[in-house]
């Protein structure tokens, strides 16, 4: 693997399995121990407990703990890490929630001058019996979800927009596996234009998952038009699969973030989102939105998938934020 | 075959995004605007969907010159939408910590308010006659040249021959400030530096434009801030400071969803109710003149959306009294019902006892007949009247209900647009709606940002079932008053429970009234069901005379048990007391609404 020689490298202690994986090559592959910096947002349970236990064997024992509840506590951890951040800097996405990972995306775009390489990691659900438990059969249906209740929508830390009064509000949703979240968010915004859709026919990451995906979204069209002034409902494609098709899927859209409040609520896979969040970080006008879950299924994801590199390198270096220390 | 798209005349809008000709043909209720469109301060709470912001829309220049067009207005109202603004980032979130916070906080709210005045003049330049335009480009300039002496930045340059180009300057230069500020909020995340731009405060950019247009167009400025409990807390703190100076020509009109967060100002006072500002609840209002004002409102607004949509209810007639008939059925048998508690009770009781209490008694009676034949679900709740009262002041809810009617009727509707629903099917949405809300209650999802957690709401729900038993049982007992949807209590509620309520009413679950005595002595908060919720326990929602008086114990039973604390019989431990028919009980109280009380 090719990450050993990282400087940096950064992820999550969690309830799954699959957060184990990357961080576990890493130091077998002669990455240093302290080098990694691995989150912990979960409660304890016999899961967590379980990859503590994994991530003790090759020698990571510091899991410091944050509030994914707040803000202020998940920046503090984040920039407590990247803030110092130098050389090459792997960000294993796999099990950090979206705001942490956009928030991180956000702050490796600030101290981008220090950075050389940047690659995300990713691993994907394993295919049935197993993966997630949304698509799980083997679970009862009352378990078949992923995160339950809404404590807060919120815009993502680096990622305000740029709102005016006079404009109107667009929001741009990628619909996944989550009805009730995305649900909440559009609510919230009440939208003068509304882009919903599931992923690009065969961009899945794990089979069936689109199938699942465009349920979501027909379910949300019918649901909305009870609780808000729906608009005209326009089409947004994007890869599941891919963080640079989703990028470019974005951009040929042609948002027009100067006359318009554009709202991006990426709420399809991890690596869907971390291409909507780089296209973020590039056109500096849209905001990124976050439904806070109140809590996640200890189902969520049974069982490991293949682990995928991707270099972001040159997308974080090429980012409008304002880098550190340039001013 | 070509496909009509029948066009649901029930669909939800937005008042801030309809034109002024639309907000026009949809406005229906002066008597709310006339508490709302004076020189005073205000703040107006209401839960979403009450109506708050068409009131707003109403007040806005565009509307006022369709409406009265040969009138010149002595006010302006300047729109701002908290939501649509960038006030709803975690960048102003953390910088709430943040040592600057008041100061720059001050400076960014007035960009943003002056910078609407601004763009409204830019749609409206005539606002500003010729003979005065050149006192406002100069009062502008001056204002930036103060704010910029104390730093380095350059003054930007400001259009002072074309007023159409002046306005277009100004614009920029204020929307060039407001960024400067929002990316060093931005920027404080990783960077310490201290702001160095151009400070604007009230008292150097908002007042002295005010003042202009009060002293020389004789405009107030109304400036409207819609939803309020958005702003952040400093935020909220610099608005409080300015409500609090009282300054003639500027009045700030707040709309609240009773989660405003403070009312504290910078000098760590707090503005006050009625000194510093007036208070409207816009919901409460019909409770005081049994439903018939918030009716006849309902009736209007159901009246344009039907004409607008082309339904006729009987050829040249649109009547929403005949587009949600009531059940004939259910009518015919009330009817009779009537007529035998007339000659019952007139065997007992003597003049106008007689009618009284066969009023009292009717509906009570007839749901205990569907309870003996074992199918109390089948009390029809239909008709117009019935379904306005059920929305309890959320004109959404009705709104929103009476879509989905509208859709059901047109899948079972011969014609491509029915022209009215049938009780069946009005009875399925408002029981379906009811179950929803209290499916709700303990749903944290969409509760507003007022420190409260599940389990919260988990007593506040088992509350509410407990409360919906209790009135149920009272409606089905031979009680003399057996109409109760309130409560009032006996002794003073512990802070617990005073939070727990004002939850439930920030919610719109309970409504707050007031009742005072008939001489005027005294006054006993009143928590009112909302009558939303009445299909869930089979509530008659015709009409209520009575409160309960409970004591604050038996109101935290219900919250840890529920319904199965609401005892059969309820009479034997609740003291029930009457309001509003006078004879029966020497302690008279009457209604009052919040206004009334002086609240």
């Amino acid at each position: 693997m090719a990450t050993s020689t990282s400087s940096c490298f950064i992820g999550a202690l969690s309830f799954e399995e699959r957060c184990t994986l990357a961080p576990i090559r890493f130091v077998q592959s002669g990455g240093n121990t302290d080098s990694v910096h691995l989150v912990k947002l979960a409660g304890d349970s016999p899961q967590v407990a379980e990859n503590v236990e994994r991530f003790k064997k090759v020698g990571l024992t510091r899991f410091p703990m944050s509030d994914r509840f707040s803000s202020r506590s998940l920046w503090d951890w984040i920039w407590s890490v990247v803030r110092v951040a130098e050389g090459d800097v792997d960000v294993d996405a796999t099990c950090l929630p979206r705001e942490v990972l956009g928030m991180l995306l956000f702050a490796l775009s600030v101290r981008r001058q220090k950075l050389n390489r940047i690659q995300l990691l990713y691993v994907s659900a394993p295919p049935s019996p197993g993966g997630y438990a949304t698509q799980n059969q083997s679970l009862k249906q009352e378990e078949q979800w992923l995160t339950k209740g809404v404590v807060t929508i919120r815009s993502i830390l680096g990622f305000p927009g740029n709102f005016d009064s006079e404009k109107r509000r667009h929001l741009v949703a990628l619909a996944g596996h989550e009805f009730e979240r995305l649900l909440n968010i559009i609510v919230f915004y009440e939208p003068d234009r509304l882009s919903l859709s599931s992923e690009r026919k065969g961009t899945s990451t794990v089979d069936g998952a689109g199938d699942y995906s465009n349920k979501v979204e027909v379910e949300l069209r019918q649901e909305l038009r009870q609780k808000i002034p729906l608009p005209k409902i326009e089409e947004v494609s994007f890869s599941a699969n891919s963080i640079t098709a989703t990028y470019s899927s974005l951009e040929a859209m042609q948002l027009d973030s100067v006359n318009e409040n554009v709202i991006l609520a990426a709420m399809n896979t991890k690596l869907s989102f971390v291409g909507a969040a780089l296209f973020a970080l590039h056109e500096r006008n849209m905001r990124m939105v976050y439904a806070v879950p109140e809590r996640y299924n200890p189902l969520y994801c049974q069982g490991v998938g293949k682990l995928q590199e991707f270099d972001i390198t040159d997308l974080i270096k090429s980012a409008k934020t304002r880098a550190m220390g340039s001013i | 075959m070509e496909t009509i798209e029948v066009k649901n005349p029930f669909e939800l809008v937005t008042a801030s995004k309809l034109t002024a000709q639309e907000a026009i043909d949809l406005w229906c209720d002066d008597k709310r605007l006339d508490r709302v469109n004076n020189k005073e301060n205000c703040f107006i709470n209401g839960h979403r969907g009450t109506g708050k912001s068409m009131l707003f829309r109403i007040l806005q220049h565009d509307c006022q010159s369709l409406l009265r067009p040969t009138t010149d207005a002595d006010f302006l109202a300047v729109y701002f939408s908290v939501r649509d603004a960038e006030f709803l980032t975690e960048e102003l979130e953390l910088f709430q910590s943040d040592a600057q916070k008041s100061v720059i906080s001050e400076s960014h709210f007035s960009l943003l308010i002056v910078k609407q005045l601004f763009v409204l003049l830019q749609g409206a330049p005539a606002l500003v006659p010729n003979a005065h335009r050149k006192e406002l480009i100069a009062l502008l300039i001056a204002c930036l040249r103060n704010a910029f002496q104390y730093c380095t930045f350059k003054i930007p340059s400001i259009d002072e021959q074309n007023f159409d180009d002046f306005l277009k300057s100004a614009i920029v230069a204020i929307e060039t400030e407001r960024s400067r500020i929002v990316a060093y909020i931005g920027l404080r995340l990783y960077e310490a530096t201290p702001f160095s731009g151009p400070l604007f405060l009230f008292d150097t950019l908002l007042a002295p434009i005010s003042d202009f247009f009060d002293d020389t167009l004789k405009k107030c400025l109304y400036i409207l801030i819609d939803d309020g409990d958005d702003l952040t807390e400093s935020h909220t703190i610099v608005l409080n400071s300015w409500i609090a100076r009282r300054r003639k020509s500027a009045v700030f009109k707040v709309s609240t969803m009773f989660g405003y967060k403070t009312y504290r100002t910078r000098s760590r006072s707090a503005i006050q109710h009625p000194h510093d500002f007036a208070l409207y609840d816009i919901a409460t209002r019909y409770m005081s003149n049994p439903a018939e004002d918030y009716v006849d409102l309902l009736s209007a607004i159901c009246t344009k959306r039907l004409q607008s949509a082309h339904i006729e209810t009987s050829p040249g007639k649109t009547d929403p009294y005949e587009f949600f008939p009531e059940d004939i059925e259910q009518s015919r048998a009330l009817e009779a019902l009537d007529q035998k508690l007339y000659e019952e009770y007139g065997k007992i009781y003597e003049g106008r006892k007689v009618r009284d209490y066969v009023y009292r008694h009717l509906t009570s009676e007839y749901v205990k007949q569907l309870a003996q034949s074992r199918s109390p679900h089948s009390f029809m709740y239909s008709g117009f009247r019935t379904l306005a009262i059920l929305s309890s002041g959320h004109v959404r809810d009705f709104i929103i209900c009476a879509q989905l009617m509208f859709d059901y009727a047109s899948r079972q509707s011969p014609t491509p647009t029915p022209n009215r629903i049938t009780p069946a099917i009005q009875n399925r949405v408002v029981r379906d709606h009811a179950d929803e809300v209290l499916g709700e209650i303990a749903d944290p999802r969409q509760k507003r940002g007022l420190h409260s957690t599940n389990e919260d709401w988990e007593e506040i729900k088992r509350f509410v079932e407990g409360l919906g038993t209790l009135f149920k049982q009272k409606m089905l007992s031979d009680d003399s008053e057996r109409r109760v949807f309130s409560f009032a209590f006996q002794d003073e509620p512990n802070e617990k429970l005073k939070r727990l309520l004002e939850l439930a009413v920030a919610e719109g679950y309970l409504m707050k009234g007031y009742i005072s005595r008939k001489e005027g002595t005294g006054r006993r908060t009143l928590y009112v069901l909302t009558r939303r919720l009445a299909p869930a326990f089979n509530l008659d929602v015709s009409s209520y005379s009575g409160y309960l008086s409970v004591k604050s114990d038996r109101v935290l039973d219900l919250m840890q048990h529920g319904a199965s604390r609401a005892p059969d019989g309820a009479s034997n431990l609740e003291q029930m007391t009457l309001f509003d028919d006078g004879s029966n009980t020497p302690d008279q109280w009457v209604f009052i609404s919040p206004e009334e009380a002086g609240l």
